[in-house]
């Protein structure tokens, strides 16, 4: 307690001492552009989002650590260097231009039931085994963005790609190779003092994916995963060689008050699907999926001496499965029959939200519901949970120094279970599946408690185009199935 | 006005948590009067179920329901039992027990596990049904082998005490030897005649019965075990350095010799029950391979086959220009009675098969031509399947290896 | 704007479908009508490996409710029959086929010819 109030002390002080935090840091992390990030999807909307250009490189680290799995298939920790470039820049009062590099090479440790990259795109579609373990990654990551306004239209247009390498060098011997390619062009017009924006969005997704295994005394079982513990047995086992493609559409539009008071409102509707074909056999297809998803924010907002949002986010994810039926061999192929939707799963986030915040200083309120199903067909296995939830964060930027700005975030965090369903066929399981999905079921129908804390310091230099920061960000993650999470970024950087 | 806002989005908020966030209990109906039944074949008869268990396991929930034999009821070859409030839902069913059972007059016995997943148990469909395989256990006796040429000795001479015949369980059931009978053909194979009345596609025309006794379960021969049927069951190194010892033979030939100048050893094993010889010596397989054999189940008692069974075939005998009318009288043995049966003959001589061609449409040999020296030591033994099974087409020319190495002198 | 989804990128049609009838029918060179069958009828799903057996016959056919696909079904027991004589005729059978396919919506028949075992 007494420490506390020693804080408390201490951050009045600062307080009164504070003069005018740098904008630029401001404008780029204050909780208040939450009301506005959603729409800056449309590259027309997002030329707008900073007044001041700004450039940052940074070397960051990104530290996981669980006491237990939280997902098995994405390890129970990572290790995540990485090195990178992103910026800003207004060229003008019309025409804004963006990017980013990123490199990222680092390790993901303890990888269960899994053994193909990607696999909150590609879920429950994946290759996978009993043995996992520790994976390495290395990532490359650019995009760029260019906006402007022609007659009364704003234009925008930006291409986001990522390539990225992940495998393991022990016996089960994972390679994923991934190619991600995102184009989005869109447009914006103010129009009854609003500014209304329409985007569109293609992407295209590869992957290829096998298992090798150099130990001479064998191998051991790939299974091509099918969702809730269940797997295509035909061609599980030494089929270990995938290829994924897909990718998708999405449209995007919202309406933003010019004046950054007033309603405002945002829609985003996106569908990607991927296929998962057996490199072997001449290409054969097994698996589709289809992800289906749309969010939703209306709120109302006021900025004067004080800020004020009020908002409603209502989000629904849809995936359904196709299993392909391989039919009689034919020369090393099997022709695909037909093919029957075997797997389902939803996911609702409902919440309602405000934010509330004076010159220097922000508070957010989450109060709201989540909710995720799925659904295997045949033999009939289920796994669901919901939970009401809580979110409270707060934030703070000081200039203790001229030269100087300090922002400090806090977040706690709880979800509280209200429903929980499991069916499954136990009497046929196996052991370790049978421990797999009793894990994934403990784990998603489990409250969370977290808590949450950032600081991020900026200095300008004896120039003051040039600064240099550092920021530490960590959070704790306690779960009701007898599990913490410890999450820590750190990044130092240069900013001009 | 946005406090208005705020708390009408939040009553929306409320509601729509309300209608999602309560759920029923799932409650599961029970099933009244359901029943689970056990079929046994329809072809078997004077079944007996012994050592049942059967459990039922709900597939979601992994209870399982046991129940044992006491609790079923027969009906038939039919086995069921009532079972009071099983909950709705899918289940595994297995069974396992032992039957007795007669099977085309042949008495068998069997292990059985049977068990039948994923079955849905409700109101619109209470019942369950598992049906037990059946299995071969008729003609599961096959004659696997005979050695009838004898050895020779030191000296290279014949030394014939030491034939033997195999017979074998070729099915997969435990089976009981007693009652079958050893026969050897009335007809040689070189010579063949106008036989009348001509009943070879009805019955076998035999000179010989030696038949395995018993009390109908005396004599169990597990599945894929064999019986040696010796002529003397001695050990014949004693006599012959190149013979082999038979006295550990499961069953002997034994003849009470009317000549004390040709007696036969009673060796160490149990004598078959003599019902029909045509000599009243000692008995022995035809050296040359000129008789047919057979195996068949005996469906009467001695008594009656003797009185019932003789008849006299008439023939006409030819030699260069003459002719004579000749009659044999002998016996018969239905061939719906015989088990297996295996033609011998030699390639120079054979003339015809003595046995039905549903029961043999070949013939097998050691020896080449009459008399042939290189004969000895020589077996017919069945061929086996990949599986070890013996094969039996019916075709001993396919079905056994001529000239084979015996496999007492293996 | 679901329609705009849908216009863009072809909506999923989700294949809810996964059920089919398959009704097995033994039949022999022995007689023409075979009367009764007793015997346990297994489908074994090739691409699932799940084993599905029945052996709720009515006549010479058993009809079960499967997951469309194709499958591997095996037969064996016992059929009776009347011969011309009147009498009650039993023999022992085996039946197979290595594939089937079970993907017909509504009905799916397959004819199996009995093996006699003795």
């Amino acid at each position: 307690m007494s420490r506390i109030i020693i804080l408390l002390i201490i951050l009045s002080t600062v307080t009164a001492q504070a003069q005018e935090p740098d904008s630029a840091v401001v404008e780029r992390s204050s909780l208040w552009r939450a009301t506005e990030q959603a729409a800056w999807i449309n590259p027309a909307i997002h030329k707008d989002a900073f007044r001041q250009s700004r450039t940052e490189i940074s070397v960051s680290l990104s530290q996981r650590n669980e006491s237990k799995p939280f997902t098995p298939e994405l390890g129970d920790g990572h290790t995540l260097p990485s090195l990178e470039v992103n910026t800003f820049l207004r060229l003008s009062e019309r025409t804004s231009v963006w990017g980013s590099a990123a490199y990222m090479n680092g390790t993901v440790r303890n990888i269960k039931w899994n053994s193909t990259s990607d696999y909150e795109k590609l879920k429950p579609y994946i290759l996978a085994d009993t043995i996992g373990g520790d994976t390495k990654k290395e990532g490359y990551y650019f995009a760029g963005a260019y906006a402007t306004e022609l007659n009364k239209f704003a234009l925008g247009a930006e291409l986001l790609f990522s390539a990225e390498h992940e495998y393991r060098d022990r016996d089960p011997r994972m390679r994923g190779i991934t190619t991600d390619l995102t184009m989005r062009a869109g447009a914006a017009r103010e129009i009854a003092r609003h500014k209304l924006g329409l985007s569109l969005e293609g992407n295209i997704y590869k992957q290829t994916n096998n298992v090798d295994f150099y130990n001479e005394l064998g191998v051991s079982t790939e299974y091509q995963m099918t969702g809730l513990g269940t797997y295509y047995a035909r061609f599980s086992g030494d089929k270990r060689r995938l290829y994924f493609n897909g990718g998708g559409l999405s449209i995007a539009a919202s309406a933003l008050p010019v004046s950054g008071n007033g309603l405002y409102a945002d829609i985003l509707l996106r569908q990607r699907r991927y296929h998962r074909v057996l490199a072997d056999y001449n290409s054969m297809p097994l698996t589709d999926i289809y992800d289906e998803h749309i969010a939703a924010n209306v709120g109302w907002k006021r900025s004067a001496n004080s800020r004020t949002a009020l908002f409603l986010h209502a989000e629904h994810t849809r995936r359904s499965g196709d299993e392909r039926i391989g039919g009689k061999s034919e020369v090393n192929s099997y022709p695909t029959i037909g093919k029957l939707t075997m797997y389902k799963s939803r996911f609702t986030d409902l919440h309602a939200g405000a934010i509330y915040g004076r010159k220097t200083w922000n508070t957010q309120l989450n109060l709201g519901y989540v909710s995720q199903e799925e659904q295997y067909a045949y033999p009939k296995r289920e796994l669901s949970a919901a939970h009401l939830f809580a979110l409270a964060k707060g934030q703070i930027f000081l200039q203790p120094g001229k030269a100087t700005t300090l922002r400090i975030d806090a977040q706690a965090a709880f979800y509280a279970n209200i429903d929980k369903k499991i069916d499954m066929p136990f009497a046929d399981l196996s052991i370790p599946i049978t421990d797999y999905v009793n894990h994934k079921y403990d784990f998603t129908k489990a409250g969370i408690t977290s808590f949450g804390a950032g600081i991020r310091a900026d200095h300008k230099l004896k120039n003051p185009k040039y600064a240099v920061f550092a920021e530490l960000n960590a959070a704790t993650d306690i779960s009701a199935a007898h599990a913490s999470r410890f999450l820590l970024n750190i990044s130092l950087g240069a900013a001009f | 006005m946005k406090k208005n806002f705020f708390i009408s989005m939040i009553a929306m908020l409320a509601i729509a948590v309300s209608f999602v966030a309560c759920s029923d209990d799932d409650s599961v109906p029970t099933v009244k009067d359901s029943t689970l039944t056990i079929e046994t074949p329809m072809n078997l008869e004077q079944v007996v179920l012994s050592n049942l268990n059967a459990t039922i396991t709900n597939v979601k929930t992994n209870k399982a329901y046991t129940f044992t034999g006491e609790q079923f009821t027969q009906n038939g070859n039919d086995f069921s039992i009532l079972l009071n409030d099983v909950e709705e839902g899918t289940y595994n069913v297995s069974a396992n027990g032992h039957l007795d059972f007669v099977l085309g007059g042949v008495a068998g016995q069997k292990d059985f596990d049977v068990k039948s997943d994923g079955v849905s148990i409700s109101r619109q469909n209470p019942n369950v049904k598992v049906s037990v395989s059946s299995f071969t256990a008729k003609g599961g006796f096959v004659i696997s082998e005979i050695f009838f040429t004898g050895t020779t000795t030191p000296e290279g001479e014949q030394y014939g005490n030491d034939q033997y015949m195999v017979i074998t369980n070729n099915s997969d059931v435990t089976l009981y030897a007693d009652s079958i009978a050893v026969l050897e053909s009335e007809f040689l194979t070189i010579d063949k005649q106008e036989y009348d009345p001509d009943i070879m596609s009805e019955a076998f025309s035999v000179d010989a019965v030696y038949m395995i006794p018993g009390n109908g379960k005396s004599v169990a021969v597990e599945p894929g075990k064999q019986l040696v049927l010796a002529i003397n069951a001695v050990n014949h190194k004693e006599a012959n350095a190149n013979s082999f010892d038979l006295s550990n033979a499961d069953f002997e030939f034994y003849d009470e010799s009317s000549n004390p100048n040709f007696t036969d050893p009673d060796g160490s094993a149990q004598n078959l029950d003599k019902w029909y010889c045509y000599t009243a010596t000692v008995f022995g397989f035809h050296n040359r391979g000129f008789h047919s054999y057979a195996i068949a189940r005996m469906h009467e008692t001695k008594e009656n086959w003797l009185q019932n069974y003789a008849y006299t075939a008439a023939y006409t005998w030819t030699f260069m220009e003459y002719t004579f009318d000749q009659t044999k009288d002998t016996f018969k043995v239905p061939n719906s009675w015989i088990l297996d049966g295996v033609n011998l003959s030699v390639e120079s001589d054979w003339q015809w098969n003595v046995l039905d061609a549903s029961i043999d449409k070949g013939w097998t040999y050691c020896g080449k031509i009459d008399k042939d020296k290189t004969r000895y030591n020589k077996s017919v033994i069945r061929k086996t399947d990949a599986n070890g099974k013996y094969i039996d087409t019916n075709d001993s020319a396919n079905d056994f290896e001529a000239e084979a190495v015996p496999s007492f002198l293996k | 704007m679901a329609a705009i989804m849908c216009m863009l990128s072809a909506c999923h049609k989700e294949e809810d479908d996964i059920f089919a009838f398959a009704t097995l029918a033994i039949t022999t060179d022995v007689a023409e009508n075979i009367e009764r069958v007793q015997a346990q009828a297994v489908f074994t799903n090739i691409n699932s490996r799940k084993v599905t057996t029945t052996a709720d016959f009515n006549g010479n056919t058993v009809t079960v409710e499967l997951l469309r696909g194709p499958y591997l079904i095996s037969i064996e027991g016992v059929f009776s029959y009347h011969d011309n004589s009147g009498s009650v005729v039993m023999h022992q059978f085996r039946a197979q086929t290595d594939y089937a396919e079970i993907m017909d919506k509504s009905q799916n028949l397959i004819t199996l010819k009995a093996i006699l075992l003795d």
